[in-house]
């Protein structure tokens, strides 16, 4: 394949990942962490950059476990100890790496790392790039738009989240009734782009 | 306290705080895997033994320990919890738990257990405790069990391939969008009753 031809396909499958097969709209992963990202626009870019870190650096642990022997096994219930120990680690890694190197701001960057760790967004990518990748580009590449992916909806939403809880909204309906009612009308615009609901097993 | 100790009620759990309708937690196989019965009913059963015995036994761990280390362990009680849970429920139930795909390994990192439990559970004495988490579980497993039956009641026009004489369907309600409509629907239903309930009082 040529240079351009890798491009487009590259950026083909980017756009589908991130739009068609949206983490958040198609496959209604970390759709708490989404409302709580949107909440607030100073806090925005950082937690959908810890979500993204995060899915990217599960994916490529994700990697290093399908490289062993026991990891063809997939369906062993026994491996999910191991996916949670992952997570785990790369938590307890990451909050190491803070306080060491960036101390003055250690309390507030603990509250992204803490939000962005443990939702289903990040156990989503684990569960569905040991089941779907097999090279090391395709489980990087799964992790980082997976990230994207959180990112485009939770901006989406950010976009129009004080009209859902806004006064004209009527009472029953304002907030999270609102929110998951547009997450719906995003989710059928996706829906109707892919034709079917992602694979999830 | 005196006033918390009042306001608190069992009903919480199963209605105005109810965990998929008004409080926003393990949205994603609400919305993916309640778009069957049987689905739903066969996930809300190992979903509710996995979550309960793993906040249980997680509330003895001491809350001296820190915060991300605290966060870990019940995330490794769950998967310890849950890899007998899943031998003993493999085949004795009606259905296939491998259809259930990402979302049963992913209730180790549900918000149940790596949210709730500390902002909720845990901050209350024991004997309220095991009864807020029983409600809470009580109310999703009637959530989702609700959904899996309108919408493949709705989507299908029967249960598990019987007709009930529905001739008007709408198959978009299979889909993860009609997840998300529904579930805003019943968030506002169970607000604007919640609204009267108080106006009575």
């Amino acid at each position: 394949m040529n240079e351009t031809g890798f491009l487009q396909s590259l950026l083909t499958s980017v756009l589908m990942s991130v739009i068609a097969e949206n983490f958040v709209f198609a496959r209604a992963l970390g759709v708490t962490p989404m409302i709580a990202a949107a909440k607030n626009k100073r806090t925005l870019p950082g937690v959908c950059l810890g979500v993204s870190y995060f899915t990217a650096a599960a994916s490529i642990a994700m990697w290093g476990v399908s490289q062993l022997p026991f990891a063809a096994e997939r369906d062993r219930h026994y491996l999910v100890a191991l996916y949670a120990l992952i997570v785990g680690s790369i938590y307890l890694v990451t909050l190491l790496c803070a306080f060491l190197f960036v101390r003055s701001k250690f309390p507030k960057f603990k509250k992204y790392v803490h939000i962005s760790a443990f939702n289903s967004a990040v156990m989503g990518t684990i569960f569905l790039s040991a089941s779907g990748c097999e090279s090391f580009g395709e489980y990087l590449l799964f992790g980082l738009t997976a990230g994207l992916g959180f990112m485009a909806a939770s901006y989406m939403l950010s976009g129009v989240y004080t009209q859902l809880y806004s006064e004209d909204v009527p009472g029953a309906f304002r907030g999270y009734p609102a929110v998951m009612i547009f997450s719906g009308i995003m989710a059928m615009a996706v829906y109707g782009i892919l034709g079917h609901a992602p694979a999830y097993i | 306290m005196e006033t918390a100790k009042k306001k608190w009620s069992f009903s919480e759990g199963l209605f105005t705080h109810n965990p998929v309708f008004a409080a926003g937690m393990s949205l994603a196989p609400a919305i993916i895997i309640a778009n069957t019965f049987h689905g739903a009913l066969t996930y809300a059963a190992v979903f509710s033994s996995v979550t309960l015995m793993s906040l249980m036994i997680s509330s003895f761990l001491p809350r001296k320990l820190p915060y991300a280390l605290r966060i870990i362990l019940y995330t490794f009680i769950a998967a310890a919890v849950y890899i007998p849970f899943c031998i003993f429920f493999e085949g004795r139930l009606d259905y296939d738990l491998s259809k259930l795909g990402v979302f049963l390994p992913m209730i180790v990192s549900g918000e149940f257990i790596t949210r709730a439990s500390e902002l909720r559970f845990f901050r209350m004495e024991k004997s309220r405790m095991i009864l807020d988490v029983i409600s809470h579980i009580l109310g999703f497993c009637w959530a989702v069990i609700f959904l899996g039956f309108v919408r493949e009641l709705f989507s299908t026009g029967g249960i598990d391939g019987t007709l009930y004489g529905i001739g008007f369907t709408i198959p978009i309600l299979n889909a993860p969008c009609g997840g998300f409509i529904l579930i805003g629907l019943m968030g506002a239903f169970i607000r604007s009753f919640k609204k009267e309930g108080r106006a009575n009082e």
